[in-house]
């Protein structure tokens, strides 16, 4: 009898330590929406969506309310979006977090912005509607608008471990520039640390 | 009838204790993975897409030593393939290398009892230094400097945590450092390409070697040296519990024609290295160490089994457990590295 019970013991050991032994990381089998996109996400100690929103969110408002806009009179303020230079250890898409700054300015406030990016489009597109398209409707050279703020920013990071401690610290610093003079218009920067534990040791 | 119904429990207990043994022995051949990277190398060498997408079927599989397999994926990639295809790959080995940097009780049982194979795979620095260079170049070659310094940086943190550990010393330090130097330059900071460079000239004075800057950052080309490759252990099955036979294979010479940067190989091969990472001799001190281990752990085997053996009178049924586990046939312990690296990596001056 004992040696019954101490058998299945033995076997249930043996199944536990299968189970166990193969518990780790496992494919994403089933998956849900999450309704609000919004919620907070640490999965992991890297530059996340929550990371994004907050800085931009925050950074945009300030924009919002900066008087360098009121120098432009009778028309929307033009900017020109540059790039937001990457100086963190991550490989983190800067051009997304641009695109979130431009939206969420263009929600806040009037104002326009010349698409750098599709400038070579442009002139190909110049170039193919000259004399294949109707007179009345085609776009030529010298009818853009030139931009008067250029907006761009830095992007920088610091992580310090010791032992199970990690922090991550991000600063986004975001600039605009005013064209004619050259003078930075307005600066502001966001800050985030991120504090993690890491588990050296699992079950 | 109580003795009767006692049998058939016993016997019921038998038959599962058979089919779990049954279930595990084909659980544990199905994920056999025979990776021999000689003949690996080869195939990839000659651009077969089998042996690319057997390659990728072993990284996409979840487990603990997906990490290992999206490195010689990755790796498989980097050097016979395409770069900017290997790049997120290797992106995800480091991601998947953080996420299995612990010790797992459940997999230290299992590996001593089921197979080696369950335990993850954890990087060692050489490796991650080796990983992040590897990937540094790759974005030189693609001129994407951004990303360039993003891993320089990555590099960067991996320097400060190993130091923070001070037993953590790795002898390609130098030239990783060389190369940080190379990339902070083109890059523009020529404040921390100072720092690197000055912590690489240390690193030289520490572990061997000297070094003065010469190729520019235009001029640098990236060979590596298919040459040799460190003995590939694997473990004989047939023995007994007494131990497992160490079998070592020893490739010959495998230089695949392929070229990476700008100039062909057959133009700066053979010319004076910048710096160059010895990865042959960095895998041998692994390989060293895991014989060390696996042989610590048959010893400890060997020792349970006495001890189950002599216990086996007093209890017969669970000691025959015991002795199946300790040496039970299906044992898989081919050992999984990141076996798709060459011989010596090295920065040479391409002009």
């Amino acid at each position: 009898m004992k040696s019954i019970k101490i058998q299945g013991l033995a076997i249930c050991a043996v199944l536990g330590v299968f189970l166990l032994s193969g518990c780790g990381n496992r494919a994403f089998v089933k998956g849900e929406y999450d309704g609000d996109v919004t919620s907070t996400n640490l999965l992991n100690d890297k530059w996340s969506e929550t990371d994004m929103q907050n800085s931009v969110k925050e950074l945009v408002l300030a924009l919002s309310q900066s008087p360098s806009f009121m120098k432009i009179k009778g028309r929307r303020p033009v900017i020109m979006v540059t790039g937001l230079k990457n100086q963190t250890s991550e490989h983190i898409e800067t051009q997304s977090i641009m695109d979130m700054f431009r939206v969420e300015l263009m929600q806040l406030r009037p104002v326009s912005f010349v698409d750098k990016q599709a400038r070579p489009d442009v002139v190909e597109e110049y170039e193919y509607q000259q004399g294949m398209m109707r007179k009345d409707t085609q776009s030529g050279p010298g009818s853009q608008i030139g931009a008067d703020f250029i907006l761009n920013g830095n992007l920088a990071s610091n992580a310090q471990q010791a032992g199970r401690d990690k922090t991550v610290y991000y600063k986004l610093t975001m600039n605009l520039t005013d064209l004619k003079t050259n003078l930075i218009e307005w600066a502001q920067y966001k800050e985030i640390r991120k504090l993690y534990k890491k588990k050296r040791i699992r079950l | 009838m109580m003795q009767e119904k006692m049998n058939c429990f016993f016997y019921l207990i038998k038959l599962l204790s058979g089919a779990l043994f049954l279930f595990l022995a084909v659980v544990m051949l199905s994920s056999c993975q025979s990776m021999r990277p000689q003949e690996m190398i080869s195939r990839l060498s000659q651009g077969d897409p089998s042996a690319f997408s057997y390659l990728e079927n072993l990284a996409n599989k979840e487990g603990p030593l997906q990490a290992v397999h999206t490195l010689n994926y990755g790796s498989a990639l980097f050097f016979f393939k395409d770069i900017e295809k290997a790049l997120p790959i290797l992106n995800r080995a480091d991601q998947l290398i953080e996420d299995h940097d612990y010790f797992s009780f459940s997999q230290s049982l299992g590996a001593f009892f089921l197979s080696r194979n369950l335990k993850s795979y954890r990087a060692t620095l050489d490796e991650v230094l080796v990983l992040h260079s590897l990937m540094t170049l790759g974005y030189l070659m693609k001129e994407d400097f951004e990303s360039a310094a993003v891993e320089v940086r990555r590099l960067n943190e991996i320097f400060s945590v190993a130091d923070e550990k001070k037993y953590s010393k790795s002898e390609l330090e130098p030239s990783t450092r060389m190369l940080m130097w190379l990339v902070l330059k083109k890059y523009g900071d020529q404040d921390n390409a100072k720092v690197a460079l000055n912590k690489a000239l240390s690193g030289f004075s520490k572990y061997g070697g000297s070094w003065s800057p010469k190729c520019s950052w235009k001029e640098i080309s990236f060979v590596p040296q298919f040459k040799s490759w460190v003995p590939h252990y694997y473990w004989n099955q047939t023995g007994t519990h007494s131990g497992y036979m160490a079998q070592n294979y020893h490739s010959g010479g495998i230089s695949p024609s392929l070229y990476l940067g700008t100039k062909k190989l057959s133009q700066v091969y053979g010319k004076r290295a910048e710096f160059k990472w010895e990865i042959a001799d960095v895998l041998a001190k692994r390989m060293k160490k895991i014989e060390a281990s696996i042989q610590a752990s048959e010893a400890s085997r060997l020792a349970a089994y006495s001890v189950v053996e002599s216990n086996a009178k007093k209890d017969t049924s669970v000691m025959d457990i015991f002795k199946l586990l300790l040496v039970h046939p299906f044992k898989d312990n081919r050992i999984v590295y990141w076996s798709l690296l060459p011989e010596k990596i090295e920065v040479v001056c391409g002009k």
